[in-house]
């Protein structure tokens, strides 16, 4: 019996209310909404480097989605890098018919679940053989290095060596804090990535917070498969952060990283019951205000880009700003919060199209630069390396900065 | 080579391969509009950068005979941003959106027609002491664009109690004719004329026959809006109409006598909307406006803003119209949105572009609405509450045979004395149902026109047809729009099939 449409779309039919909820307004593409700070939301449409026909922002791919669900297309080559061309920032959800405002709740709103309904066609995709190339080199690597860049998994504890003080394996000497690094900062060195964790580290040891790490047994959380649609890899690697963290006995996992953020406090389901995960600027922000931990304020102007994986899709906001409040002089951007612009790294969009990514970066930088502010800040070294991309492709001189390094400037000057 | 292919290659060449697609996928995400019911799929989209190019974009349409349909934010709610059937070619004008003239001493803007209307506002928001276009485009400003709203007389975005119709604002266009030739109309058709600032004069007002026109007489790719500073002062109040143990009639009856001593006294009103019984009664039991339900409202909703340009002028506003409210006896809900203050969303919070969602999804995930909006005579009102009921009534059967929905509707004020009437069906969109659904559509928007003469604007694909389908129009009167189409488009390559002109033949 011939496939069917439908047989090919088990990924998406998962989603299917939400897939079919679009009601086509296209509020998605053009808005400016000024009392709300939003200003245009697609950053793909915004970024100049595609054709922007209707599937370059979220309404034409809808209509698509429907089309695949009633069986008018079929999946292929030419619906990849339509889907693929999105870095699932979900600026398009958090807009459509989101009132922001307590009182009014569009119907519509409760099914649409655009970030959610694109990683399933992104699976089905892949299932169907039409994933990108780019993308399966990066989860190969993954599978085999547990790390999507390819690097040897000892170097995942290198950063630890930078630090001159020893740092606990947790799974030899378990402790209720794991700090969780990330591939990215753990593995990066240009720009020097690794200066987050060894600043978290020393921020934990400043204040004399017992922590753990898994070094090189630290395996890659799985986001940049789930993102992919690489659903079968992003399993694995759940379960094998499951298994080790349970090993731990940690009851609480702080990762610096919004990507490895999100993935392990929403994606991973019930996997992790039991364990708080916390961003770093959440737990951070909750010990100083606990302990009453004096800050130095630093004589720098700041401002900060939230990251989709931290903000939109996790509601956390708060928690950089008020360390940035208190130990800078910070600015907001025009953009920020709900309607805080991607950065252009996020979905595979770095990987697959790092020129369309470095030009939404370099949209982000010219827009913190308008704060006047010396310092962009960031909690995503996603973020960060992407910014500062962006920063040095413009040549701004604008000084990018992952919130961990700031807050041990002024917790060490305090 | 077959014909797309042909002009594949010919519309590459004018707008660069960059532009144009035949990718089957592309071409899917352009053959709807807001509702599922029709659907037609181009063979190709480009996305023109200027004039000139659509206007070397028509004349190789002409010479393919190809079909062609102009798209801006595709908002559309009947069908009239995508072919009638399949094939041809649509243009997706919104590359083309730069403001070229802010032209402070006429008090005109000048803007290429694929800019939004919330991308205009807030543009002009910022120049000089601020300024908006009065009539702030339909309620789906924040996408729709200046060129969709004024090819089918939109009104709604705001702003439409006190200067009416966005059409009303027009001071003159740069039109492609459909045979590729570009005109300017209204005072700029003088060519020694600067700046266009009005659109009467030099003869027959041409601007008006490409306004509300749903892009059968040509495609505007310039248009100069009338401008207004904005108001420096606003006060806005929303009222609960008491629902009585009679028909739904009743409570409308008390809304109109308070909209029309509004209107006739000429009150300055901004806007003034009134939520019928049946639709607020659907609002708050879906929790779509938890502040009516939290503030106990059971009745239908009436509100209205005002503007001024000081603190006294303002006291004064609000005095004289709500004495008006006071002396029918209506009650006035609190101050802030969470009290119920709709006038308040309406006006701060950006809710006059999304007021009309508001019904969306109510029955189910996968709904569609049906617009089915229209002017008519405020007097009216209370006629069409009964029209609605009479047609939910009708049709209660074969709603529920394609899985719920249900038709309604809100009106607001337009300048100067008459309202909209806007609403339509909001229905569960399977798409097996699309001949059940169309009829119910086709049966709503008839009865408008046939039992009460309603005077629909979104002309789309459904409602112009449905408008002849009607016997609305005289054979004399669709004689005279057959030979302006004629003249105008003698291959009939621009949206053809609206209103039966061209295309496929009417069945």
């Amino acid at each position: 019996m011939a496939e069917t449409n439908n047989d090919r779309l088990k990924n998406l039919a998962q989603f299917k209310d939400a897939a079919l909820s679009c009601a086509h307004c296209g509020q998605c593409r053009a808005v400016a909404w000024p009392s709300k700070g939003i200003d245009h939301l697609c950053p793909v449409y915004e970024s100049g480097e595609a054709p922007n026909f209707e599937p370059f922002f979220s309404r034409g791919k809808n209509v698509i989605l429907k089309g695949l669900l009633w069986g008018d297309l079929a999946l292929n080559d030419d619906l990849s890098n339509l889907f693929y061309e999105c870095t699932l920032c979900g600026a398009c959800l958090d807009f459509c018919h989101n009132a922001h405002n307590n009182n009014i709740d569009f119907a519509n709103h409760r099914w649409m679940d655009q970030v959610n309904v694109y990683e399933a066609l992104r699976a089905d995709l892949v299932d169907a053989g039409c994933g990108l190339a780019p993308h399966k080199q990066m989860v190969d690597a993954l599978v085999k290095t547990g790390n999507p860049y390819g690097k040897e998994r000892v170097e995942k504890k290198q950063w630890a060596g930078k630090l001159g003080f020893h740092v606990k394996d947790a799974t030899v000497e378990p402790t209720d804090v794991l700090y969780f690094a990330g591939c990215t900062s753990a593995l990066t060195t240009n720009p020097p990535l690794q200066n987050i964790p060894v600043a978290a580290a020393k921020v934990f040891h400043e204040l004399g917070i017992d922590f753990s790490i898994l070094g090189a047994k630290e395996p890659c959380c799985g986001s940049v498969a789930l993102r992919t649609g690489h659903k079968r890899v992003f399993d694995a690697a759940a379960d094998e952060n499951a298994r080790l963290l349970k090993v731990s006995k940690a009851t609480r996992v702080v990762t610096s990283c919004a990507g490895c953020y999100r993935t392990l406090k929403k994606d991973y389901g019930s996997r992790l019951d039991g364990i708080e995960i916390m961003h770093l600027s959440e737990f951070l922000g909750d010990f100083l205000s606990r302990n009453k931990v004096p800050l130095r304020k630093l004589d720098i102007t700041t401002t900060y880009h939230d990251p989709c994986h931290l903000g939109r899709h996790m509601n956390v906001y708060d928690a950089p700003r008020d360390i940035l409040n208190r130990i800078s002089t910070f600015t907001e951007m025009q953009c920020a919060r709900e309607g805080a612009h991607c950065c252009g790294a996020g979905g595979g969009v770095k990987k697959a199209f790092p020129e369309m990514a470095l030009a939404i970066a370099r949209n982000r930088v010219t827009e913190a630069t308008r704060t006047g502010a010396e310092y962009l800040v960031s909690t995503c070294p996603f973020c960060y390396r992407n910014l500062a991309d962006g920063a040095i492709f413009l040549q701004n001189p604008i000084i990018v900065k992952d919130l961990t390094e700031l807050m041990l400037e002024a917790i060490k000057s305090r | 080579m077959d014909k797309p292919s042909a002009a594949f290659e010919k519309i590459a060449a004018i707008v660069g391969s960059r532009f144009v697609s035949d990718s089957p996928a592309i071409c899917y995400s352009y053959s709807m509009n807001c509702d599922t019911v029709l659907q037609g799929i181009p063979d190709l989209v480009a996305r023109p950068g200027n004039a000139l190019e659509v206007a070397e974009i028509l004349k190789v349409a002409n010479q393919l005979k190809i079909a062609v349909v102009p798209r801006g934010g595709g908002a559309d709610l009947t069908g009239g941003a995508k072919p009638i059937g399949n094939g041809g070619l649509v243009l997706d004008l919104t590359r083309m959106k730069a403001v070229l003239d802010v032209d402070e001493k006429n008090q005109v803007v000048t803007v290429e027609t694929g800019i939004s209307w919330s991308e205009l506002c807030e543009h002009l928001r910022h120049v000089g002491p601020g300024y908006y276009t009065g009539s702030t485009g339909p309620a789906s400003g924040f996408s729709a664009t200046i060129g969709g709203g004024l090819s089918n007389n939109s009104v709604g975005g705001g702003g439409a109690a006190m200067y009416g119709n966005v059409t009303e604002q027009c001071a003159g266009l740069e039109v492609v004719l459909p045979t590729g030739d570009l005109i300017y109309t209204g005072a700029k058709a003088n060519a020694f004329c600067d700046k266009p600032f009005t659109r009467f004069g030099l003869g027959p007002d041409y601007t008006g026959l490409f306004l509300g026109d749903v892009g059968i007489h040509g495609v505007k790719t310039k248009a100069s809006l009338r401008l207004y500073p904005l108001p420096e002062h606003a006060a806005y109040a929303t009222y609960e109409i008491p629902a009585t143990s009679g028909p739904q009639g009743n409570e409308a009856a008390k809304a109109t006598s308070v909209m029309s001593k509004w209107q006739q006294e000429r009150l300055p009103l901004h806007d003034f909307y009134y939520y019928t019984l049946g639709y607020t009664r659907l609002l708050t039991l879906f929790q779509v406006k938890k502040n009516l339900a939290s503030a106990g409202v059971e009745g239908s909703v009436l509100f209205y803003t005002t503007v001024a340009r000081s603190d006294a002028e303002l006291a004064g506003n609000v005095s004289r119209i709500e004495k008006v409210a006071k002396g029918e006896g209506l009650k006035k809900l609190g101050p802030t949105v969470e009290d119920g203050n709709l006038g308040k969303w309406f006006y701060e919070e950006d809710g006059r572009w999304q007021w009309a969602h508001l019904y969306w999804g109510m029955y189910g995930p996968e709904g569609t609405s049906l617009g089915t909006c229209l002017k008519c005579p405020t007097y009216q009102l209370p006629d069409y509450v009964k029209l609605y009921e009479a047609w939910g009534a009708r049709n209660a059967k074969k709603l529920a045979e394609i899985g719920g929905g249900g038709a309604n509707f809100i009106a607001f004020g337009v300048h100067p004395s008459y309202i909209d009437v806007t609403g339509g069906i909001a229905i569960h969109a399977d798409k097996e149902f699309r001949p059940l659904q169309h009829e119910l559509w086709k049966d709503l928007i008839i009865s408008q026109i046939k039992e009460l003469g309603g005077v629909h604007y979104w002309m789309g694909e459904i409602i112009g047809r449905a408008l002849v389908d009607s016997g609305a129009l005289s054979p004399a009167y669709f004689s005279f729009m057959r030979g302006i189409k004629d003249a105008l488009d003698p291959n009939h390559v621009l949206s053809p099939g609206k209103f039966y002109l061209g295309g496929p033949a009417r069945k």
